[in-house]
């Protein structure tokens, strides 16, 4: 069995040479990060599996291609290919995100809290039910960099290239969408 | 260019954007140590910091989603499938 030991770069060097646990361990790594990133970007369940598909299928084809470059992290380069099928799919079909009101607690029941108590979790999710609602009406610039930095984990400096922006227009973006959840959330009297 | 500014100036020379690094952690540990003098002497700076850290507290408890286990299969699969078709090549 793998472990987290084994590192990103050593897994992709296993997966190269024909393992498939070693993409196995890869996918399970990464893929909460990745889908919660697309999801709140598209805003859509069944499109962000589809996207979520397209891009493992993307990172398999690069991969065996040899594209991948072991000079950066795997989550940004996963993310990046994340990132750029989403900005065509709103291309292709000329839909920019659009702000969705919360569909109910089914959108959460996939959700795990192995560690959470049963009295804890309700709270747990209205919790990220209000909060997916708040990120959902942010400026769209800002709610791209306040998920990839948040959720999915990434540098200001990654963020900045995904993006093609310079690091402090991420980080000018980061700290309005902050400012702006605060306001929201003042505003809406949210107690947490 | 370079700047005439005494160091000890330039050292308090913090800004919103890096609070928000530091509170993600990408800075040096020579930033971290202006940036916590400039918090002790700056009331405005320490309410900003405050601010931006009770909001990323309140992100965090969000928590990530998991895809579904049909997609992780679909993946699984197409990797399977493609190692077969490079075999048979």
């Amino acid at each position: 069995m793998l472990t987290q030991s084994v590192s990103d770069h050593q897994l992709v060097a296993m997966y190269r040479n024909g393992n498939q646990s070693a993409f196995a361990e890869l996918l399970t790594r990464h893929k909460d990060r990745v889908y919660t990133a697309i999801f709140l970007l598209v805003k859509d369940e069944i499109l962000a599996e589809d996207l979520f598909q397209d891009t493992f299928i993307k990172v398999i084809e690069n991969l065996r291609q040899g594209k991948y470059s072991e000079k950066g992290r795997f989550l940004p380069w996963v993310l990046r290919i994340a990132h750029n099928l989403c900005i065509d799919y709103f291309r292709r079909t000329s839909r920019m995100p659009k702000i969705v009101t919360r569909d109910g607690v089914d959108i959460f029941s996939i959700l795990q809290f192995a560690d959470d108590r049963a009295d804890k979790t309700m709270s747990h999710h209205e919790t990220s039910i209000v909060m997916r609602d708040l990120i959902a009406q942010l400026p769209e610039e800002q709610r791209e960099v306040l998920i990839l930095r948040h959720y999915a984990d990434l540098s200001f400096k990654e963020i900045a290239t995904i993006t093609d922006v310079s690091i402090n227009t991420a980080l000018g973006r980061m700290r309005y969408a902050l400012l702006n959840m605060r306001k929201m959330i003042a505003e809406q009297q949210i107690i947490f | 260019m370079f700047t005439t500014a005494p160091r000890s100036q330039m050292i308090q020379t913090i800004t919103p954007c890096d609070l928000l690094r530091h509170i993600y952690g990408e800075t040096s540990e020579a930033e971290n140590s202006a940036i916590l003098h400039a918090l002790n002497t700056d009331w405005d700076l320490r309410e900003t910091y405050r601010s931006l850290l009770i909001t990323k507290d309140i992100l965090s408890q969000t928590s990530l989603r998991s895809p579904s286990r049909t997609s992780l299969k679909v993946i699984m699969d197409y990797s399977s499938q493609t190692e077969e078709t490079l075999e048979l090549h």
